[in-house]
């Protein structure tokens, strides 16, 4: 089997005191060794959730409701808490959107990088730090010695960015989780962590997913590309297949509504706003928003078919005029 | 003449603390950053200057400076051919409503204690001599002219979306009838369908309401998009000033260059250019002298320890860069 990561029906439900916020919605994803996979989508898609899923960090008032996901054969939700904790960091790691607050404010950032050496890998305090010495240069951080004993207070946003990557890398984990892991970074600094992205899962025969909202970061490094919309997974292609031929409405949408440098367009917002996910409609959720919106879909969930080898959409517009062009 | 006219504008920001004591009491000159170093640009009537950089390169210090939130070291702004740089806060006051902003977080900027109503009617009663029913009046039409529901007037900024805060802050910015906006990063707090939305309604609003605004962002392709002009700014300077169709299909300067190389294109079979910068940007406090960009262009040559002038190199295209010419033969 070469899936790492196999996400099958996954619900997750968010309960507050309006009802159920159905957060992701019967969601089913594969991820392949070595493989890249985006995920991208408004926010409030469910991007996220899904990542904290797989690292079974839901936490009340969210609940999965359905389904299971296996990391490399071994179903996570029968994991007992302590093995679960020991997968989290050696195994499985993730990079976080705000990495000044995933760091410890306490601690200088080298000794947050040897000690999870220390606790997942099992390496003696030495080696731990010649360890965290070489990440930090993998990472290319100038100056490692001196930064690794700095504070994450004194290094700036792209720094504390790759300090992050540095630990999830640490102990060569075969799932990344990278949740925006360049937004609000400059684009020179943002490059750079692409590159060490992509070469890791080359290097190492990583998992990566991708979660983003950057079409652009997506063409850049993604293999293959999963679109989510309102909690729920719309289409999912290869990159290629994905840009050049988008099948589901949103899909479409989503890469008219960005402005880019390198042809001229003209701009054209998405219509609508993502819909309330307390008691959503019934079908499909783009309904509301959507140019090819018919009676069957306000009633039932589009199905996924197949639109082309590994390209996959739910969306009954789409059947409807896979015939006439 | 311009409508905003900035010559040799320079900032520095004393650092203090032990070492400007030190300098001080050795009689030497006390440290500074050097924020914006001889930065000089037109915005003409009616037209979008983008100005972009990257983080710390000196690009809000120039709008801070422009809307005289900051008072410059050194240089000149001259807004509708009067001198502003050097005004005091009460000189300033009749140009405050002819010069307005909108800041990049759209929740930070806005009072959490204040209904939507209450802020926007806020800049009418400091600046216009409108009674109540008129205040009244102009609120409605500035919440027509972005887009907001009337319903929303009575609302608090936490009831909004991130989306309408912006427009709430876009609404007070234009409440006065101003020529000049400066717009520092409005769209980059901004979700992907939302931020298409905004950049239209910021191209409308110029269209409509004959305005000039600065463009401040570090997104590339939103730049291209709304600039008629764009300047790149690098370690408080600016390396080139062009038309904005120039400067995207062909970068003259190497810093221009690498920037355009890094922006992701959202187009799996596009070519790159895979010209990169050594290193990463050094601090604004020990300046090389020379060219800026020397430490770390992969072009650099020994002239380039003198300082390259922003020279025009063709009509309306500026260029700080002494190879130039080997550039663009």
């Amino acid at each position: 089997m070469t899936e790492m990561l196999e996400i099958s029906d996954l619900t997750v439900h968010f309960q507050i005191n309006q009802g159920a916020i159905e957060a992701v919605d019967h969601i089913n994803l594969t991820i392949r060794r070595g493989e890249i996979l985006g995920l991208v989508g408004e926010s409030g898609s469910g991007k996220s959730v899904t990542s904290f899923a797989v690292l079974r960090l839901i936490r009340p008032p969210g609940r999965v409701v359905s389904g299971s996901v296996h990391f490399d054969g071994i179903d996570l939700g029968s994991l007992p808490a302590e093995q679960m904790r020991r997968m989290r960091g050696a195994k499985i790691a993730m990079v976080s959107q705000t990495p000044r607050t995933a760091l410890n404010p306490l601690l200088t950032v080298g000794r947050q990088i040897s000690r999870l050496l220390m606790v997942h890998a099992g390496l003696s305090t030495r080696e731990a730090e010649k360890r965290m010495l070489e990440m930090l240069r993998l990472v290319r951080i100038p100056a490692p010695e001196k930064r690794a004993n700095q504070y994450p207070h004194q290094l700036s946003g792209g720094m504390c960015q790759r300090v992050m990557i540095a630990m999830a890398l640490a102990t060569s984990p075969q799932l990344l989780l990278a949740d925006e892991p360049t937004t609000g970074l400059d684009v020179s600094i943002a490059a750079k962590i692409l590159d060490l992205l992509r070469e890791l899962s080359t290097k190492t025969g990583a998992a990566i997913m991708l979660v983003t909202h950057d079409l652009g970061v997506v063409a850049e490094i993604c293999d293959r590309v999963a679109v989510m919309h309102a909690g729920q997974l719309v289409e999912c292609a290869p990159v290629r297949d994905l840009f050049h031929n988008p099948a589901h409405p949103y899909t479409k949408a989503l890469v008219r509504s960005i402005p880019r440098v390198d042809r001229d367009v003209v701009l054209e917002p998405i219509s609508g706003s993502v819909p309330s996910l307390i008691n959503p409609p019934s079908g499909c959720r783009y309904a509301g928003r959507c140019e090819w919106t018919m009676d069957r879909c306000r009633v039932s969930r589009p199905p996924m078919v197949e639109a082309a080898p590994g390209h996959v959409v739910a969306c009954y517009g789409f059947e409807e005029r896979r015939g006439t062009c | 003449m311009a409508l905003v006219e900035i010559r040799d504008l320079q900032m520095h920001f004393p650092l203090g603390g032990i070492g400007g004591t030190l300098a001080r009491l050795r009689g030497q000159a006390e440290p500074v950053l050097r924020a914006v170093d001889s930065v000089s640009f037109d915005v003409e009537a009616g037209e979008t200057l983008g100005l972009v950089g990257e983080s710390g390169c000196g690009k809000s210090t120039v709008a801070r400076c422009l809307v005289r939130l900051l008072k410059p070291t050194a240089g000149s702004v001259r807004y509708a051919g009067k001198e502003i740089a050097t005004l005091d806060a009460q000189a300033m006051r009749p140009f405050r409503r002819d010069i307005q902003m909108v800041f990049q977080d759209p929740t930070a900027s806005l009072n959490p204690r204040l209904s939507v109503r209450s802020m926007v009617e806020e800049a009418l009663t400091l600046h216009t001599k409108f009674d109540a029913k008129e205040r009244r009046a102009r609120v409605e039409e500035l919440m027509h002219e972005v887009g907001l529901g009337r319903d929303l007037l009575d609302s608090y900024p936490h009831e909004l979306s991130g989306g309408q805060r912006q427009r709430v802050n876009i609404a007070r910015a234009i409440a006065t009838n101003p020529r000049f906006v400066v717009l520092d990063e409005p769209t980059s707090a901004l979700d992907v369908s939302l931020r298409s939305r905004a950049i239209l309604l910021l191209e409308k609003l110029r269209e409509h309401l004959g305005l000039s605004y600065l463009f401040i962002s570090h997104d590339l392709a939103t730049v291209k998009y709304l600039a008629s002009r764009v300047a790149v700014m690098y370690l408080g300077s600016i390396v080139e000033l062009s038309d904005t169709r120039d400067l995207f299909a062909k970068p003259l300067h190497p810093y221009t260059r690498a920037l355009l190389a890094a922006v992701p294109v959202p187009d799996p079979d596009a070519r790159r250019d895979d010209f990169t910068l050594a290193g990463e940007i050094p601090s604004p406090i020990d300046v090389e002298t020379g060219c800026r960009l020397r430490g770390r262009c992969p072009l650099a040559k020994p002239i380039c320890a003198e300082k390259p002038p922003l020279k025009e190199i063709a009509p309306g295209r500026f260029v700080a860069c002494h190879l130039v010419s080997e550039l663009c033969p």
